[in-house]
């Protein structure tokens, strides 16, 4: 038993031990390197899934290295038996001891906002209004009941699941009360339909897969689903693309179905509406000076006027929404605009804010405690 | 009297090709008006001492001019042609135009790719060509500019960077003299025509005298034109024609004199008018110009008074005070005056070359190491170049009402008074000498590349801020705070290497105390620098949050600065782990080093990211220069410590 509570122990001071902390450290430095040299080829949201958001990472040349995600959850670890090795009371102690802490909630903060934030944005023209934001990259098919019967559940197949689909592998969905199981045949996150003939043509078309965007919203996905009649087993089947003006509309049984290939969108708690949308530019260049949406909250009847510009974002029952774009690019004085407005709801918003008071408090106290050492004794070296 | 001498002298060699031409001085007065007369340019009001500052620059690549091809050996030829400054070229490209033309000031790198365009090359393979000499090639120039234009700059080869480069230096210097052009010329009205009689028959006229009637002009044109009056048909097209080559003319002016913005609009519009806006809201009835087409009337009775300084001077005192006037009423002239006295006073170029003289005094100090007087001639040789810069950022933030930093080249700067203001605090404290070296060893090299920087950029280093950086709360509370971490890792650096260096030469190898001493140093800034690294990284990120959503993105700036700070943590943290000693602590100081100068410089040049503020064709060269010279430092390092434990394991 004794021999289990040593070796306890000794696992505790390894993975509180400095040593840890220096290899987990030049391991996170050499990751952020190589992710950042890497977005000269790949998008952004590549590098992050690959580098950043990962537990493993194969690189061409070095091999298998441990991903940052894995790092910091690590980094989580060793901060946490270090301090509890290592705190003793003191102002030698004090200043690291809180900077620490600082860094511990920037960790949790960080968890938090990766696996529980929502990102995404509602784009409006002045007059309009919004009850929902729209996700900038995740999709989602959906089949919707159409005439009496349209308060019924619709079924929802996330991204990730028509992902599995991606390789012409059928994947088969179905939902209680869905008179029909939903078939997904073959699913690509970038495609566009072209005109084909021949076995894999589905109404004069077939999709033609598309290398993946830089910019990852810019993937538009496709589909080919077929609906099967769980009673009679008849088929139906068509392509769906992201970028088609309507559902596909199919009739079965006598009822009547919208299927939709669409960008997933959460609800809002209150509503938004754009009253009016300023952009202004430096005179005589096209340098831009401001962007400001002028914005009125509806919520629960109560009407609240709000201005959103750069580094002016509107927060309200824990959403954010930043001024992000505007359009249309080619608007000439006197045109209608649209603001688009980037919507999150992060339930560790403020997390990096403590973090960073806590931060910045540990290290002056600390650096202080030591510069005052330092002058000490480089008066004491002096009048000897 | 030297001029005359050299006129002899000239006479003696009688250099061929070299023309002798007469171009009057500009009298100091008309150079100080002229250079604080406030004009509109990159959406600020400025004075026209800024606008000639970089106009040259951006055409010539330095801060003078040269007024004749130097066909003549050094120093007589500058003695004969005195170069032009700033805002005396600019003077010379508005009202001498036609002799501008013979100043050689487009620098081509590769005399082939001109003499293959068509314009006749010099001798050498690198030189300034004067305008008129590149004239024949010229359409050929703007064309294959143009074939260029829709392609990103990093598609270039070096030739077709060059030509494109030269093309635009052409069009800029022609925008120049196109805003004058008008005042150099007038118009002629066919006598006996309705257009005649709208100007009492006078003609030839100016512009102003016809602005001045525009209404008046249109609405006859379009009265003739709809039939009214009396005329034939032949009659009538003769009408309409002499109203047409007045349109022409005016036309041709209103796309040509668009380069400056002169004149404070007399309403309360935020856009100043360029003499082709003048020319366009003439016609409009709505637009009240009365004021702007006086003003014109001024500039045309300049160009006639341009040979007669005393009558130059008399116009320009009036309409610098009646532009100034307006200005002021807008609240728009509050600091020209501070800024025009500013590039005036070259604080950046002379502390330069104070760094120089006090690195060479520094470098005669350490040969009398006793000698206290010394001591005190280079503290205060690195005190003066020291308060010029930080007189110089502190005026620009007055200028700007902005905090220190907001461009990349204000990063250098700030970084540079960052570096030497902590180098100072240590001298003080420990009094070595080795900071105050290494100060003014900073100092010389902080301001050379501010200087190089701006001479390559050839662009207003005040320009406004884009909506996102239009924040001084989050550029001060990140960017400066950034910056002073990058000068304090840079100072850090800097004395590793003097640490690296000695223990490798073997200096004072019998004083360890010089070594803890400089260890001492070291570690402290390293964490001085740190602290700030980290505090503005976290600032960066809330910032972040505010402006785009989210407090950490990945982009390569922002992960550059994390690199900064990962590196100085697993080096703080492998210190205390006792991983490593006073020998180990300085080589990652020396990494540092290279990792901020990849942060500060190097990720511009991935061309990714919204940080993306900083592309510098040219910088890759610089950079790898450095990091060569780093790698080589690193390599004398390894040596030393592997020398280093060789003999303590043979017991020496």
């Amino acid at each position: 038993m004794s021999k289990a509570i040593a070796i306890g122990r000794w696992i505790f001071r390894f993975l509180g031990s400095y040593g840890v902390s220096v290899v987990l450290l030049l391991f996170l430095a050499l990751l952020t390197f190589l992710g950042t040299i890497d977005q000269v080829h790949h998008g952004l949201y590549e590098v992050q899934k690959k580098y950043f958001e990962s537990l493993i990472v194969f690189h061409r040349y070095l091999g298998v290295l441990p991903g940052v995600y894995l790092l910091l959850v690590l980094a989580f670890v060793n901060i946490f038996c270090g301090a509890i090795l290592r705190t003793r009371l003191g102002w030698r102690h004090m200043g690291l001891f809180i900077a620490h802490a600082g860094i511990l909630i920037l960790l949790a903060g960080a968890f938090v906002s990766h696996e529980f934030s929502v990102r995404g944005h509602v784009t409006l023209y002045e007059g309009e209004q919004a009850e929902s934001f729209i996700s900038y990259d995740a999709w989602e098919l959906v089949v919707t009941p159409q005439d009496e019967n349209a308060g019924k559940q619709e079924l929802a197949i996330s991204g990730a699941d028509l992902d599995r689909a991606a390789s012409n592998t059928s994947v088969t969905f179905y939902a209680d009360g869905l008179p029909f199981d939903v078939v997904v045949k073959d699913f690509a996150a970038n495609a566009r339909p072209v005109p084909a003939d021949g076995v894999e043509a589905v109404d004069g078309f077939r999709l033609e897969r598309l290398d993946h965007e830089r910019e990852v919203e810019r993937n538009v996905p496709g589909a080919h689903v077929v609906l099967r009649d769980t009673a009679s087993g008849e088929e139906v089947e068509s392509l769906l693309w992201g970028m088609a003006r309507y559902p596909w509309a199919v009739t079965i049984d006598g009822e009547r179905w919208a299927v939709n290939l669409r960008r997933v969108s959460w609800p809002l708690p209150f509503v938004l509406r754009l009253d009016r949308f300023t952009r202004e530019f430096y005179p005589g260049t096209t340098t831009p000076k401001a962007f400001i949406s002028e914005v009125t909250l509806l919520d629960d009847g109560l009407e609240q006027h709000a201005r959103i510009s750069m580094n002016a974002p509107l927060r309200h029952r824990g959403y954010t929404a930043y001024q992000a774009s505007w359009g249309p690019a080619d608007a000439r004085p006197g045109d209608r605009l649209y603001s688009s407005l980037s919507v999150v709801r992060n339930p560790a918003e403020p997390f990096p804010l403590y973090a960073c008071a806590a931060i910045c408090l540990g290290l002056v106290v600390h650096f202080c405690v030591r510069l005052v050492g330092y002058l000490r004794a480089e008066n004491a070296r002096r009048t000897r | 009297m030297t001029k005359l001498w050299a006129l002899a002298f000239l006479g003696l060699v009688a250099a061929p090709g070299a023309r002798v031409q007469e171009m009057p001085d500009w009298n100091k007065e008309a150079v100080a008006l002229f250079s604080t007369l406030p004009i509109q340019d990159g959406g600020r009001v400025k004075p026209m001492r800024t606008f000639a500052e970089y106009a040259l620059l951006q055409v010539n690549g330095r801060r003078k001019c040269a007024t004749a091809p130097a066909a003549l050996p050094w120093p007589l030829g500058r003695m004969i042609y005195p170069n032009r400054k700033p805002t005396e070229w600019l003077l010379d490209s508005l009202f001498f135009p036609e002799r501008v033309g013979e100043y050689p000031m487009f620098l081509v790198e590769d005399s082939d790719a001109v003499a293959a365009l068509g314009a006749a090359a010099l001798g050498e393979k690198r030189g300034r060509y004067t305008y008129e000499s590149l004239a024949p090639a010229r359409a050929r120039l703007l064309d294959l500019a143009s074939m260029y234009a829709g392609k990103s700059e990093r598609e270039f080869d070096t030739a077709q960077r060059q030509i494109l480069h030269l093309a635009e230096n052409l069009r800029a210097f022609e925008r120049i003299v196109d805003v004058m052009a008008f005042a150099h010329g007038v118009f002629s009205i066919p006598p006996d025509t309705a257009l005649a009689a709208i100007f009492d028959g006078r003609t030839p006229l100016r512009l102003s005298e016809v602005l001045g009637r525009a209404p008046h002009v249109h609405q006859r044109f379009a009265a003739i034109r709809n039939g009214e009056g009396d005329y034939d048909d032949d009659a009538r097209a003769r009408e309409l024609d002499a109203f047409r080559a007045l349109f022409d003319h005016l036309d041709e002016i209103r796309n040509g004199a668009t380069a400056i913005a002169l004149f404070p609009p007399s309403d309360d519009g935020a856009s100043w008018l360029t003499v082709s806006d003048v020319v366009e809201a003439a016609f409009m009835p709505e637009r009240d110009v009365t004021q702007a087409i006086a003003w014109l009337d001024r500039l045309e009775a300049l160009a006639a008074a341009r040979d007669d300084g005393e009558a130059f001077n008399a116009i320009l005192r009036a309409l610098h005070a009646s532009i100034r006037a307006r200005a002021e009423a807008r609240g728009e002239y509050g600091r020209v005056e501070l800024e025009a006295a500013f590039l005036n006073a070259k604080l950046f170029y002379r502390s330069l070359m104070l760094y120089i003289a006090c690195f060479v005094l520094i470098a005669l100090s350490w040969l009398m190491p006793r000698s206290r007087a010394m001591n005190v001639a280079t503290a205060v040789a690195l005190a003066v170049p020291t308060t010029l810069l930080v007189a110089g950022i502190a005026i620009r933030c007055v200028i700007r009402m902005r905090p220190p930093v907001t461009t990349l080249y204000e990063t250098i700067l700030f970084v540079t008074a960052v570096a030497v203001g902590i180098a100072f605090f240590i001298e003080w404290v420990n009094r070595q000498r080795v900071a105050l070296a290494v100060g003014g060893l900073i100092g010389l090299f902080g301001m050379l590349l501010a200087n190089k920087f701006e001479l390559s950029h050839g662009k207003d280093t005040m320009p406004t801020m884009v909506a996102v950086l239009d924040t001084n709360f989050w550029l001060t509370a990140h960017v400066t705070t950034i910056v002073v971490g990058y000068g304090a890792s840079l100072l850090a650096g800097a004395f590793a290497h003097i640490y690296v260096l000695a223990r490798a030469v073997g200096i004072r190898s019998d004083r360890p105390e010089f070594y803890r001493s400089l260890t001492r140093m070291t570690y402290g800034v390293f964490c001085f620098g740190f602290l700030f690294t980290f505090a503005g990284t976290v600032l960066g990120g809330i910032w972040a949050n505010e402006s785009w959503g989210r407090f950490w993105g990945w982009d390569p700036k922002e992960n550059g600065a994390l690199l900064i700070v990962l590196w100085q943590l697993a080096t703080l943290h492998a210190r205390l782990g006792g991983y490593l000693r006073e020998f180990g602590l300085h080589v990652a100081a020396v990494c540092c080093m290279a990792i901020v100068a990849f942060s500060w410089w190097g990720v511009n040049l991935l061309g990714v990211g919204l940080h993306n503020y900083g592309w510098t064709s040219g910088t890759m060269n610089a950079l790898i220069v450095f990091w060569a010279f780093e790698g080589i430092v690193l390599a004398i390092a390894a040596a030393t410590w592997i020398r280093g434990r060789a003999m303590a394991a043979r017991g020496v």
